[in-house]
Protein backbone atom coordinates (compact mmCIF):
# COMPACT_ATOMS: atom_id res chain seq x y z
CA UNK A 1 0.00 0.00 0.00
CA UNK A 2 1.22 3.45 -0.89
CA UNK A 3 1.32 5.72 2.16
CA UNK A 4 -0.80 8.86 2.12
CA UNK A 5 0.99 12.09 1.25
CA UNK A 6 1.39 14.26 4.31
CA UNK A 7 -0.35 17.51 5.03
CA UNK A 8 0.67 20.07 7.61
CA UNK A 9 -2.65 21.85 7.53
CA UNK A 10 -4.18 20.50 10.77
CA UNK A 11 -1.07 21.39 12.79
CA UNK A 12 -0.76 24.77 11.11
CA UNK A 13 -4.38 25.56 11.95
CA UNK A 14 -3.89 24.45 15.49
CA UNK A 15 -0.92 26.70 16.01
CA UNK A 16 -2.22 29.76 14.21
CA UNK A 17 -5.96 29.87 14.71
CA UNK A 18 -5.95 31.50 18.13
CA UNK A 19 -3.88 34.37 16.75
CA UNK A 20 -6.29 34.73 13.86
CA UNK A 21 -9.04 35.15 16.46
CA UNK A 22 -6.96 37.79 18.25
CA UNK A 23 -6.29 39.54 14.94
CA UNK A 24 -9.98 39.48 14.11
CA UNK A 25 -10.75 41.25 17.36
CA UNK A 26 -8.22 43.99 16.69
CA UNK A 27 -9.57 46.97 18.54
CA UNK A 28 -13.18 46.01 18.03
CA UNK A 29 -15.57 44.33 20.41
CA UNK A 30 -17.34 41.40 18.78
CA UNK A 31 -19.61 38.60 19.77
CA UNK A 32 -18.75 34.95 19.32
CA UNK A 33 -21.10 34.15 16.46
CA UNK A 34 -19.72 37.06 14.46
CA UNK A 35 -16.13 35.85 15.02
CA UNK A 36 -16.99 32.27 14.06
CA UNK A 37 -18.89 33.46 11.00
CA UNK A 38 -15.98 35.48 9.68
CA UNK A 39 -13.31 32.84 10.39
CA UNK A 40 -15.53 30.14 8.88
CA UNK A 41 -15.86 32.14 5.68
CA UNK A 42 -12.08 32.21 5.14
CA UNK A 43 -10.55 29.54 2.97
CA UNK A 44 -8.80 26.73 4.79
CA UNK A 45 -8.74 28.28 8.25
CA UNK A 46 -11.53 26.38 9.98
CA UNK A 47 -12.96 22.99 9.23
CA UNK A 48 -15.42 22.74 12.10
CA UNK A 49 -16.86 26.04 13.23
CA UNK A 50 -17.95 24.53 16.55
CA UNK A 51 -14.34 24.09 17.67
CA UNK A 52 -13.86 27.87 17.83
CA UNK A 53 -16.07 28.13 20.91
CA UNK A 54 -13.72 26.11 23.14
CA UNK A 55 -10.85 28.14 21.69
CA UNK A 56 -12.59 31.39 22.69
CA UNK A 57 -13.21 30.16 26.19
CA UNK A 58 -9.56 29.17 26.53
CA UNK A 59 -8.43 32.62 25.37
CA UNK A 60 -10.76 34.03 28.00
CA UNK A 61 -9.35 31.83 30.76
CA UNK A 62 -5.82 32.74 29.69
CA UNK A 63 -6.85 36.40 29.86
CA UNK A 64 -5.88 37.18 26.29
CA UNK A 65 -9.44 38.33 25.72
CA UNK A 66 -12.01 39.79 28.09
CA UNK A 67 -15.76 39.54 27.75
CA UNK A 68 -18.89 41.29 28.82
CA UNK A 69 -22.56 40.63 28.31
CA UNK A 70 -24.55 43.05 26.20
CA UNK A 71 -28.23 43.24 25.48
CA UNK A 72 -29.20 42.43 21.92
CA UNK A 73 -32.25 43.54 19.96
CA UNK A 74 -33.00 40.06 18.74
CA UNK A 75 -32.90 37.32 21.35
CA UNK A 76 -30.95 36.84 24.60
CA UNK A 77 -27.95 38.93 25.77
CA UNK A 78 -24.71 38.19 23.98
CA UNK A 79 -21.20 37.82 25.22
CA UNK A 80 -18.85 40.30 23.56
CA UNK A 81 -15.12 39.67 23.29
CA UNK A 82 -12.30 42.19 23.19
CA UNK A 83 -8.50 42.01 23.42
CA UNK A 84 -6.78 42.54 26.75
CA UNK A 85 -3.38 44.23 27.02
CA UNK A 86 -1.78 40.77 27.12
CA UNK A 87 -3.81 39.77 24.07
CA UNK A 88 -2.65 42.83 22.18
CA UNK A 89 0.99 42.14 23.05
CA UNK A 90 0.64 38.47 22.10
CA UNK A 91 -0.81 39.45 18.77
CA UNK A 92 2.02 41.93 18.09
CA UNK A 93 4.62 39.27 18.93
CA UNK A 94 2.88 36.76 16.71
CA UNK A 95 2.76 39.22 13.81
CA UNK A 96 6.55 39.55 13.95
CA UNK A 97 7.15 35.84 14.48
CA UNK A 98 4.83 35.00 11.63
CA UNK A 99 6.51 37.36 9.17
CA UNK A 100 9.93 35.86 9.90
CA UNK A 101 8.61 32.32 9.86
CA UNK A 102 6.70 32.81 6.60
CA UNK A 103 9.71 34.39 4.87
CA UNK A 104 12.01 31.59 5.91
CA UNK A 105 9.60 28.88 4.80
CA UNK A 106 8.96 30.71 1.52
CA UNK A 107 12.69 30.88 0.81
CA UNK A 108 12.89 27.12 1.04
CA UNK A 109 9.58 26.07 -0.42
CA UNK A 110 9.06 28.74 -3.12
CA UNK A 111 12.56 29.92 -3.94
CA UNK A 112 11.35 31.74 -7.07
CA UNK A 113 8.74 33.67 -5.16
CA UNK A 114 5.67 32.21 -6.85
CA UNK A 115 3.83 29.12 -5.75
CA UNK B 1 -36.52 29.02 20.71
CA UNK B 2 -38.42 27.98 17.60
CA UNK B 3 -35.41 27.38 15.39
CA UNK B 4 -33.60 25.05 17.76
CA UNK B 5 -36.70 22.88 18.22
CA UNK B 6 -35.92 20.97 15.01
CA UNK B 7 -35.46 17.32 16.01
CA UNK B 8 -32.07 17.18 14.29
CA UNK B 9 -30.91 20.16 16.33
CA UNK B 10 -32.24 18.59 19.52
CA UNK B 11 -30.46 15.32 18.70
CA UNK B 12 -27.24 17.20 17.87
CA UNK B 13 -27.27 19.10 21.16
CA UNK B 14 -28.02 15.87 23.00
CA UNK B 15 -24.99 14.22 21.42
CA UNK B 16 -22.89 17.25 22.34
CA UNK B 17 -24.08 17.07 25.93
CA UNK B 18 -23.20 13.37 26.13
CA UNK B 19 -19.83 13.79 24.44
CA UNK B 20 -19.04 16.58 26.91
CA UNK B 21 -19.81 14.49 29.98
CA UNK B 22 -16.10 14.43 30.80
CA UNK B 23 -15.91 18.23 31.07
CA UNK B 24 -16.65 20.14 34.26
CA UNK B 25 -20.39 20.81 34.62
CA UNK B 26 -20.13 24.58 34.14
CA UNK B 27 -17.91 24.28 31.08
CA UNK B 28 -20.24 21.71 29.58
CA UNK B 29 -23.30 23.91 30.19
CA UNK B 30 -21.49 26.90 28.71
CA UNK B 31 -20.38 25.00 25.62
CA UNK B 32 -23.85 23.59 24.94
CA UNK B 33 -25.42 27.04 25.41
CA UNK B 34 -22.91 28.62 23.02
CA UNK B 35 -23.49 26.02 20.33
CA UNK B 36 -27.26 26.36 20.77
CA UNK B 37 -26.98 30.14 20.37
CA UNK B 38 -24.80 29.65 17.34
CA UNK B 39 -27.36 27.38 15.69
CA UNK B 40 -30.24 29.76 16.31
CA UNK B 41 -28.21 32.77 15.11
CA UNK B 42 -27.14 30.95 11.97
CA UNK B 43 -30.64 29.72 11.19
CA UNK B 44 -32.01 33.24 11.71
CA UNK B 45 -29.28 34.54 9.36
CA UNK B 46 -30.02 32.02 6.66
CA UNK B 47 -33.70 32.89 6.63
CA UNK B 48 -36.43 30.72 5.18
CA UNK B 49 -35.06 27.77 3.19
CA UNK B 50 -35.05 28.06 -0.60
CA UNK B 51 -35.97 25.08 -2.75
CA UNK B 52 -33.53 22.20 -2.42
CA UNK B 53 -31.77 23.80 0.56
CA UNK B 54 -31.66 22.54 4.08
CA UNK B 55 -30.41 25.25 6.44
CA UNK B 56 -30.44 22.96 9.48
CA UNK B 57 -28.30 20.35 7.81
CA UNK B 58 -25.89 22.95 6.48
CA UNK B 59 -25.58 24.63 9.85
CA UNK B 60 -24.85 21.37 11.68
CA UNK B 61 -22.42 20.20 9.00
CA UNK B 62 -20.42 23.40 9.29
CA UNK B 63 -20.32 23.14 13.06
CA UNK B 64 -18.62 19.74 12.82
CA UNK B 65 -19.18 16.58 14.84
CA UNK B 66 -20.08 17.14 18.50
CA UNK B 67 -17.24 14.82 19.50
CA UNK B 68 -14.81 16.98 17.54
CA UNK B 69 -15.96 20.12 19.37
CA UNK B 70 -15.58 18.41 22.74
CA UNK B 71 -12.15 17.11 21.73
CA UNK B 72 -11.11 20.71 21.07
CA UNK B 73 -12.37 21.69 24.53
CA UNK B 74 -10.57 18.77 26.17
CA UNK B 75 -7.42 19.51 24.16
CA UNK B 76 -7.40 23.02 25.50
CA UNK B 77 -7.58 21.77 29.05
CA UNK B 78 -4.54 19.60 28.34
CA UNK B 79 -2.42 22.29 26.72
CA UNK B 80 -3.24 24.98 29.26
CA UNK B 81 -0.07 24.42 31.22
CA UNK B 82 2.13 23.45 28.26
CA UNK B 83 5.54 25.09 28.71
CA UNK B 84 5.72 26.57 25.18
CA UNK B 85 2.89 28.98 25.99
CA UNK B 86 5.35 31.25 27.70
CA UNK B 87 3.42 34.50 27.61
CA UNK B 88 0.99 33.81 30.43
CA UNK B 89 1.61 32.46 33.90
CA UNK B 90 0.52 28.99 34.81
CA UNK B 91 -2.89 29.16 36.48
CA UNK B 92 -1.50 27.03 39.27
CA UNK B 93 0.35 29.31 41.69
CA UNK B 94 0.23 27.48 45.01
CA UNK B 95 0.76 24.00 46.34
CA UNK B 96 -2.22 21.75 45.82
CA UNK B 97 -4.96 20.41 48.05
CA UNK B 98 -2.94 17.30 48.82
CA UNK B 99 -0.11 19.34 50.37
CA UNK B 100 -2.59 21.39 52.41
CA UNK B 101 -4.35 18.25 53.63
CA UNK B 102 -1.02 16.62 54.53
CA UNK B 103 0.14 19.57 56.65
CA UNK B 104 -3.21 20.00 58.41
CA UNK B 105 -3.41 16.28 59.19
CA UNK B 106 0.18 16.26 60.45
CA UNK B 107 -0.67 19.05 62.90
CA UNK B 108 -4.15 18.06 64.01
CA UNK B 109 -4.65 14.48 62.81
CA UNK B 110 -3.11 13.12 66.01
CA UNK B 111 -6.25 14.14 67.89
CA UNK B 112 -8.27 11.73 65.75
CA UNK B 113 -7.06 8.61 67.59
CA UNK B 114 -3.67 9.10 65.89
CA UNK B 115 -5.01 7.80 62.58
CA UNK B 116 -5.33 11.28 61.11
CA UNK B 117 -1.62 11.88 61.66
CA UNK B 118 -0.72 8.63 59.89
CA UNK B 119 -2.88 9.69 56.92
CA UNK B 120 -1.00 13.01 56.95
CA UNK B 121 2.35 11.17 56.80
CA UNK B 122 1.15 9.08 53.86
CA UNK B 123 0.02 12.20 51.94
CA UNK B 124 3.25 14.00 52.84
CA UNK B 125 5.43 11.24 51.39
CA UNK B 126 3.20 10.88 48.32
CA UNK B 127 3.55 14.55 47.43
CA UNK B 128 6.13 15.47 44.82
CA UNK B 129 6.35 19.04 46.11
CA UNK B 130 8.43 18.43 49.19
CA UNK B 131 12.08 17.35 49.40
CA UNK B 132 13.07 14.23 51.33
CA UNK B 133 14.66 16.40 54.03
CA UNK B 134 11.44 18.33 54.45
CA UNK B 135 9.44 15.11 54.61
CA UNK B 136 11.75 13.72 57.30
CA UNK B 137 11.56 16.93 59.30
CA UNK B 138 7.77 17.06 59.14
CA UNK B 139 7.51 13.39 60.15
CA UNK B 140 9.88 13.67 63.12
CA UNK B 141 8.61 17.01 64.52
CA UNK B 142 6.53 15.55 66.09
CA UNK B 143 5.04 12.14 65.69
CA UNK B 144 1.29 12.75 66.18
CA UNK B 145 1.78 16.49 65.70
CA UNK B 146 0.22 18.86 68.21
CA UNK B 147 -1.44 15.94 69.95
CA UNK B 148 1.96 14.85 71.36
CA UNK B 149 2.88 17.95 73.42
CA UNK B 150 -0.73 18.51 74.46
CA UNK B 151 -1.01 14.92 75.65
CA UNK B 152 2.33 14.91 77.48
CA UNK B 153 1.70 18.42 78.78
CA UNK B 154 -1.53 17.15 80.27
CA UNK B 155 0.23 14.17 81.84
CA UNK B 156 2.83 16.39 83.45
CA UNK B 157 0.15 18.70 84.76
CA UNK B 158 -1.84 15.79 86.20
CA UNK B 159 1.22 14.26 87.79
CA UNK B 160 1.92 17.60 89.43
CA UNK B 161 -0.27 16.48 92.33
CA UNK B 162 -3.68 17.41 93.73
CA UNK B 163 -4.74 21.01 93.22
CA UNK B 164 -2.83 21.41 90.02
CA UNK B 165 -4.89 22.38 86.98
CA UNK B 166 -5.12 19.63 84.38
CA UNK B 167 -4.50 22.16 81.63
CA UNK B 168 -1.35 24.10 81.01
CA UNK B 169 -1.20 27.14 83.29
CA UNK B 170 -1.05 30.42 81.42
CA UNK B 171 1.45 33.13 82.26
CA UNK B 172 -0.78 35.27 84.42
CA UNK B 173 -2.31 32.42 86.40
CA UNK B 174 -1.16 31.61 89.88
CA UNK B 175 0.66 28.30 89.87
CA UNK B 176 1.80 28.48 93.48
CA UNK B 177 0.47 25.12 94.65
CA UNK B 178 1.97 23.24 91.79
CA UNK B 179 5.42 22.00 92.49
CA UNK B 180 5.98 19.70 89.47
CA UNK B 181 7.17 20.31 85.95
CA UNK B 182 4.03 22.13 84.88
CA UNK B 183 4.75 24.94 87.31
CA UNK B 184 8.42 25.11 86.47
CA UNK B 185 9.05 28.02 84.06
CA UNK B 186 11.54 25.88 82.15
CA UNK B 187 8.93 23.13 81.80
CA UNK B 188 6.39 25.63 80.49
CA UNK B 189 8.89 27.05 78.03
CA UNK B 190 9.70 23.55 76.76
CA UNK B 191 6.03 22.78 76.44
CA UNK B 192 5.33 25.99 74.48
CA UNK B 193 8.34 25.32 72.25
CA UNK B 194 7.21 21.78 71.59
CA UNK B 195 3.78 23.09 70.59
CA UNK B 196 5.23 25.80 68.35
CA UNK B 197 7.78 23.51 66.65
CA UNK B 198 5.36 21.50 64.49
CA UNK B 199 3.43 24.67 63.59
CA UNK B 200 6.64 26.36 62.42
CA UNK B 201 7.69 23.25 60.49
CA UNK B 202 4.31 23.09 58.72
CA UNK B 203 4.43 26.81 57.88
CA UNK B 204 7.98 26.54 56.49
CA UNK B 205 7.04 23.55 54.32
CA UNK B 206 3.99 25.38 52.99
CA UNK B 207 5.98 28.49 52.10
CA UNK B 208 8.75 26.50 50.40
CA UNK B 209 6.27 24.41 48.39
CA UNK B 210 4.48 27.61 47.36
CA UNK B 211 7.71 29.21 46.14
CA UNK B 212 8.59 26.10 44.18
CA UNK B 213 5.13 26.03 42.58
CA UNK B 214 5.38 29.72 41.62
CA UNK B 215 8.73 29.14 39.90
CA UNK B 216 7.83 25.96 38.06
Amino acid sequence: MVPEPRTALPQLRRGVLEFCVLALLGDEERYAYDIVEELGAMDGLVTSEGTIYPLLSRLRRDELVATRWRESEQGPPRRYYRLTATGTRSLATFAEDWARFRDSVDQLVNPRGTP
Amino acid sequence: MMTTADPRVVAYLQRLEEAASGLRAERRAELVAEIRDHISSRLADLGPPAAGEDPVERTLARLGEPEEIVAAAADDAGTEVAPERGFHPSPRTGPGGMEAAALVLLLLGGFVAGIGWIAGVVLLWMSARFTVAEKLLATLVWPFGLAAPVFFGGLIAVSGGPGCPTTVPSAGQSVGQCSAAAANPLGIALLVASILAPIVVAAVLWVRASRRAAKG
